[in-house]
């Protein structure tokens, strides 16, 4: 009977588009974005709060919007001369420079030392009884940067959540998470080297579905503008050379495509299993390197696909004591690319341009050919919680098993990989204090580069009370 | 295949189509009162085992497939989930059961709650300014939820109504009908020194003092030199220490050692499908545990 009745009602709330709440009590509490259970809860999982009303206690929660700082310091060391991270940026096969055209981002961040990471500023609040919305900046090396700003749906029926404006793809289990979320000072390699430097981290919309099944399923679509680097890279409109247009061009977004399914069933009150598999399609793909007497463009598409999975054991002990969680990824990547050179300057530059000797005037075309490039990776770590509020973890990853850049006349890389341990302290939810060792053998440059690294961080969180994360 | 498909289709359906009220509540003992007051016309989904600590729980899948599907979410409130029910709300995308519509029920709403700072900061701790959230362990207080638990539905369901009003009734009425023998009994009760604050509207209605607590601060785990000032200042004096199950023994017994103190562990919350009656007998068993002596 009350299954009819809320049938009806849902109906029509169908009809009108949004569930028409505002008959009963004015809805003031935030509801946030959609979010999935084994998500990490971190230190302030987001800013959003039970917030209050008649019904409720109101409490702190009187906060509107709720604000919270994440303050993120590193001190940190290697054994080759503070190039340990720049190293991570020349992974053969991923990195910068001429090996793929991506252009050097040079985005090194921390030196040997002390240094303050991001600082996180978020302010969320309820919009209205249709809408929350939240803002997230980090200020790192003086600069501000949005990194997220989106509005999310409260009320649309049938578990569907709408959610609109600039924020991290839900592809795979880390990608969404901010740094105070993960249990490893740094982002795992294939993230970064698949993605880039911040995730897949876009402007568009996202449709997710969680259907009312016994067990827990949520499935979704992302239409995104598409620029992150490593899967959607965009230059857009360049000028001609000497009257030569070049591959590279304006192309009308959006222009990035993903789509995800994350599954959970129900394995009782001590243990919890999500596994998540994804896909993105990136219509635009483009690249251009400037060498001494031409350009080197690239313009094509790309795809990924990838899978994820996360244990978590609850021991029931005090303050996080005998927990568990395990937790990997695995994602690969194609890009199939055109490429075309286009010479700005008279080639060989040491001959003088009028010499019958040159090759090539400006203008000249050299170097059209087509290829592919295939990249992957995976990360496998666990965390134990050996004592109450304390946990220590290692982490395994390897990148580039397979590794083939199709450019010129095509090339294999070798394959990368990392081992990770931290120990972690915990005073309070609020509070932590990490430190940790990697042991690193990359292949940069065809040669391998084995090394070192350390860092101890202390991460904080002020204002509101997110999720408890332990 | 296709023919399988159909069929798993109305399975579901057939599963979701029942008559009766999805309720989700956050522990076992708001369960109880749902289930107490909901009688057979309401089918209690529990969140948080009993023997765990609600304050600490990690959002579970299970939670928001339960979630997604309630008609209902009976919660104890005043921020003492507040570490992970919203992040399951979040992620059941189920606006019915959101802060502020009829779906949401918050047991603190409806009771006077004690020891509320709002002027506090989290240099004391995991404090929770609105006020104590345990308030479950008092039974006068949780008759008083019933009822308002017993209005809520008899809103949300309104053919069965009368029948939640009673129930509701019938469980404060039994609530009253032990109170005095349990004050009998705990009259004269020497003070106690406890884990946290999560027994103290039991405490305060019955008007046993607490002299101590084994956390330094609410949520900070015991340190060696927090429990030796705890001795030097209770050392000559008579008391008990009473921690509950999922709350380490170490520093009770310590300090039960050191002052020749009786520990009592009391159990916190009735069993997954704990009833009313379940629940008179915690009551029964904590006041049995402080007034005899083993």
């Amino acid at each position: 009977m009350f299954q009819k009745k809320s049938l009806i009602g849902l109906a029509s709330a169908a009809a009108l588009g949004v569930v028409g709440v505002q008959a009963s009590e004015p809805a003031e509490s935030p509801k946030g974005p959609q979010r999935d259970p084994l998500d990490s809860p971190s230190l302030r999982t987001t800013a959003f709060q039970i917030g209050g009303d008649s019904q409720q206690q109101a409490s702190s929660s009187g906060f509107n919007p709720a604000i919270s700082v994440i303050l993120d310091g590193v001190f940190y060391g290697d054994n080759v001369r503070g190039e340990g991270l720049e190293f991570i940026e020349e992974i053969d096969g991923f990195g910068g420079g001429h090996a793929n055209g991506n252009g050097g981002h040079g985005h090194g961040g921390m030196q040997r030392g002390f240094n303050l990471r991001e600082t996180e500023l978020a302010i969320s609040a309820t919009v209205d009884p249709y809408w929350d919305g939240i803002l997230l900046m980090v200020v790192a090396d003086g600069e501000v940067e949005l990194e997220e700003a989106f509005i999310t749906t409260r009320a649309l029926p049938g578990g569907l959540q709408l959610k609109v404006g600039r924020f991290l793809s839900d592809v795979g289990y880390i990608n969404k998470q901010h740094p105070h979320s993960w249990m490893f000072v740094d982002r795992p390699l294939v993230n970064a080297l698949i993605f880039g430097d911040h995730g897949l981290q876009e402007n568009g919309v996202q449709l997710s579905w969680v259907p009312a099944t016994p067990f827990y399923a949520r499935f979704g679509v992302e239409v995104l503008q598409g620029e992150s680097e490593g899967v959607a890279a965009y230059i857009g409109e360049v000028d001609d050379v000497a009257g030569t247009d070049r591959i590279i061009g304006e192309e009308s977004g959006p222009r990035l495509f993903t789509a995800f399914a994350k599954i959970a069933p129900d394995l009782g009150y001590d243990h919890a299993l999500q596994g998540g598999l994804f896909y993105g399609y990136s219509s635009t793909y483009q690249a251009t390197d400037q060498h001494s007497t031409r350009f080197e463009d690239w313009n094509g598409d790309a795809r990924f696909w990838g899978l994820d999975v996360v244990y978590k054991y609850d021991a029931g002990g005090a303050y996080g004591a005998g927990n568990f969680v395990l937790q990997g990824e695995y994602i690969k990547r194609r890009r199939n690319i055109d490429r075309q050179d286009v010479y700005f300057a008279c080639h060989p530059a040491s001959l003088p341009c009028a010499d019958p000797g040159n090759q090539f005037q400006p203008g000249g075309i050299n170097n059209v050919q087509s290829f592919r490039q295939t990249q992957d990776g995976y990360y496998l770590q666990g965390v134990y919680g050996f004592a109450p509020r304390w946990n220590v973890g290692a982490r395994y990853e390897r990148v580039g098993m397979s590794n083939f850049n199709g450019r010129g006349a095509g090339a294999e890389f070798d394959s990368s990989d990392r081992w990770t341990v931290q120990a972690t302290w915990m005073p309070t939810e609020f509070s932590r204090l990490r430190a940790q060792y990697s042991r690193s053998d990359f292949a940069v440059g065809g040669v391998r580069e084995t090394f070192n690294q350390f860092f101890l961080q202390w991460q904080v969180s002020l204002g509101v009370h997110g999720a408890h994360a332990f | 295949m296709f023919r399988l498909l159909i069929l798993g289709v109305a399975l579901v359906w057939a599963g979701l189509a029942h008559a009766q009220l999805n309720i989700v509540a956050t522990t076992s003992n708001m369960g109880m009162i749902a289930r107490t007051v909901g009688g057979d016309a309401v089918r209690v989904t529990v969140l948080a085992p009993p023997d765990r600590d609600a304050h600490y729980l990690e959002a579970r899948p299970s939670m928001m497939a339960a979630m997604r599907r309630a008609d209902l979410l009976v919660a104890v409130g005043a921020e003492l989930e507040i570490g992970w029910l919203s992040a399951v709300l979040r992620g059941a995308n189920n606006p019915r059961v959101l802060p502020g519509r009829p779906g949401y029920f918050e047991g603190a709403a409806f009771i006077e709650l004690i020891e509320v700072q709002p002027d506090a900061d989290r240099s004391g701790g995991d404090v929770h300014p609105g006020g104590n959230p345990h308030f479950y362990t008092d039974p006068v207080r949780l008759a008083q939820v019933a009822v308002a638990l017993g209005e809520r539905l008899a809103q949300l369901d309104a053919q069965r109504a009368d029948a939640y009003r009673q129930r509701a009734a019938a469980f404060a009425a039994a609530v009253d009908a032990r109170m005095a023998g349990w004050q009998a009994r705990l009259d004269g009760m020497p003070p106690v020194v406890a884990y946290h604050k999560d027994m103290n509207y039991f405490f305060e209605r019955f008007g046993v003092s607490v002299v101590g607590y084994i956390e330094p601060l609410p949520g900070i785990p015991p340190t060696a030199r927090h429990l030796s000032g705890l001795v030097t200042q209770l050392r000559g004096s008579e008391g008990i220490i009473v921690h509950l199950p999922f709350q380490p023994a170490d520093g009770p017994t310590f300090v039960g050692r050191e002052l020749g103190w009786r520990v009592v562990r009391n159990p916190s919350n009735v069993g997954l499908r704990g009833t009313g009656e379940d629940y008179l007998t915690h009551v029964d068993t904590w006041v049995n545990n402080l007034v005899t002596e083993n």
